[in-house]
């Protein structure tokens, strides 16, 4: 990192922080602190959708995916637009017209007030510990790669975060995602053109993406029907409906957003400005993972991208036969960089004979070098079972920190730590508005001011950053991490959707029947979980059925037919 | 089950975002197609 570097990184991460309390200063009621006034136009309400859910995670690791894995990925996002759809006709209008600060609000108008409070506490523990894990999961990389103290770092995230969010609540957050997402596209953007212009004169866009099709990264689309496969054009279209609509329907981070709109119309519209471009974006960030992929085929790559992972391997009995991996893949690069040379040199003049000819040849020595990763991969779990032997987190972060020229490392750095930001910002924030709204006000007896609960709503805004950098500091205790919240969110995520789902859609369906169903199912979902009949991300699915069938057959033998609006 | 109320309003905005999903499915079969 040179100076200009840091210059770059600290002065957009201040001014970032600077301009959220600027701009939200003076929230001294529960619509300012909460719905950001309830002002909010419909580009303000996309972006910061957007920059809730790119965490920075997914700069780092969307990338290496794709150098990884190819283009296929995108898949995942294809049910998105169906569900934003969903959510503009029957969501908004109802959190509109009830006029609620929190989704949980709404369904204590619905059912009753157990089934609301039972629904805040699932989405409070599920979020609490993914809150921790979006600030710990970049400060671990980055922190292995630049070598910078892990807590520290950690604490630093989380503080910046704090400061802005308890100061100027939902509109600190709201204003300064736009900032955010300028950040990270004006990044990415200055990225993928350096890429194109490191590539050698005559390899052109075209070229590259041929290079790419040929390694099999163009294989953006598979209609094959194999479960085996996570990322199919069906599993994206119906899973990823499911997944968005529990998402961006009922996780509060998100409905806070929209919240925040003006009217019904500027929430529909933002909400419909992400469905048109969330898809893009992600081919775009992938597509940046390609190229980083086209780059490296004529500039060297290490064995693996983690560097802490190299290091555990070469320090334990293994180092002599994971160096002899190192020499062989030091050759089969020659040898790549070799035929990519000629094949950059020889430019217009290549018959496609030829052009033939050079694709099989690159093709088959990139299939060796994947063998060669897969046995580095089985070194690394071989030398320590704890050990980050899957790179894809660190392709993006080694190729910023290596190849890209001052100043736009430091604007990169920047891109990671505006998306960390982005997305603990509104987790924090809808944290502390449900435990205020649907926890703290709702079971207080006596009347209090505003006043008062932007008071406590600032104080547990403060309670839920500590907890999520305490759980972030700590989290490195245990083993795979994000597998665990990951198990977390689906033993509760598909209960939550089926609740709502009932709320909207079955009118017939009463609060008890709905609050039984929702319990014992948590319970079955649990057991389910812990006998490990089923993968844990059929849970989400599961969970959703199970509820809305159990809360028909107990509506229907409960005998109670009186409608419910 | 999932009956529509009529409160439930379809807006030319939902069939612009789908519509041009669909365009983007195409095109990244076209793609796929040219480069894979």
């Amino acid at each position: 990192m040179e100076l200009i570097d840091w210059c770059v990184l600290i002065l957009t991460i201040t001014f970032i922080v600077w301009y959220g309390i600027y701009k939200s200063r003076g929230s001294k009621n529960v619509q300012d602190y909460i719905k950001g006034g309830g002002d909010a136009r419909w580009w303000t309400i996309g972006l910061s959708v957007m920059a809730t859910q790119a965490s920075a995670i997914t700069f780092l690791s969307t990338p290496g995916q794709a150098f990884h894995d190819g283009m296929g990925f995108v898949q995942f996002y294809f049910g998105l637009p169906i569900a934003m759809v969903i959510i503009c006709m029957v969501f908004i209008p109802i959190y509109h017209r009830l006029n609620v600060y929190t989704a949980y609000e709404y369904l204590e108008s619905r059912f009753d007030r157990k089934t609301r409070t039972l629904t805040a506490i699932l989405f409070l523990i599920q979020r609490g510990l993914a809150a921790g894990l979006t600030i710990f999961a970049p400060a671990i990389i980055l922190s292995a790669v630049l070598g910078w103290n892990l807590t520290g770092l950690t604490i630093l995230i989380g503080a910046l975060v704090i400061i802005y969010t308890v100061t100027g609540g939902t509109k600190a957050v709201s204003v300064t995602h736009k900032q955010q997402m300028a950040v990270i596209l004006t990044g990415m953007v200055s990225t993928f053109f350096i890429i194109l212009h490191y590539l050698p004169e005559n390899i052109g866009f075209q070229s590259a993406m041929e290079i790419a099709g040929t390694s099999g990264k163009m294989d953006i689309l598979d209609f094959s029907f194999d479960f085996e496969n996570r990322y199919t054009l069906w599993s994206g279209l119906l899973g990823g409906t499911f997944l968005a609509l529990s998402y961006f329907g009922t996780d509060q981070s998100q409905v806070q957003r929209y919240l925040t709109g003006k009217s019904v119309r500027e929430s529909q519209l933002g909400m419909i400005f992400n469905g048109l471009l969330k898809v893009p974006l992600q081919f775009f960030i992938l597509l940046v993972g390609v190229m980083v992929f086209v780059f490296y085929q004529f500039n060297e790559t290490p064995l693996n991208f983690n560097p802490a992972a190299t290091e555990t391997v070469l320090n334990s009995e293994y180092s002599e036969q994971y160096q002899d991996l190192i020499m062989d893949h030091k050759q089969l690069e020659t040898q790549k960089h070799n035929l990519t040379q000629n094949f950059a040199e020889a430019g217009m003049e290549i018959s496609e004979a030829q052009k033939a000819q050079f694709h099989e040849k690159l093709n088959g020595l990139n299939s060796e070098e994947r063998d060669l990763r897969e046995k580095a991969k089985m070194f690394i779990d071989a030398a320590d079972k704890d050990a980050e032997s899957n790179d894809k987190d660190y392709v993006f972060i080694h190729f910023i920190l290596n190849n890209l020229p001052r100043g736009i490392v430091g604007l990169l750095l920047a891109v990671i730590l505006c998306a960390a930001m982005s997305s603990t910002a509104s987790e924090l924030n809808a944290l502390a508005s449900t435990t205020t709204i649907d926890l703290y006000k709702r079971s207080r007896k006596s009347e209090e001011d505003e006043g008062h609960f932007v008071k406590a709503t600032r104080w547990f805004t403060l309670f839920w950053g500590i907890i999520a950098i305490a759980f972030a500091t700590v989290a490195d205790l245990f083993d795979n991490l994000i597998q665990l919240v990951n198990i977390i969110g689906s033993i509760f995520y598909g209960n939550v959707l089926g609740i709502f789902l009932l709320a909207f859609f079955v009118k017939h369906v009463h609060s008890n029947a709905t609050f039984t169903a929702a319990f014992i199912t948590q319970i079955l979902i649990i057991g389910i979980f812990l006998l490990d009949i089923i993968p844990y991300l059929w849970l989400n699915l599961l969970g959703c059925a199970i509820v809305m069938l159990l809360a028909l057959i107990i509506e229907k033998f409960s005998g109670n037919s009186k409608v419910t609006t | 089950m999932m009956e529509k109320p009529e409160k439930y309003i379809w807006k030319k905005s939902y069939s612009l975002v789908l519509i041009a999903n669909a365009v983007y499915i195409v095109l990244f079969y076209i793609l796929m197609k040219s480069f894979a």
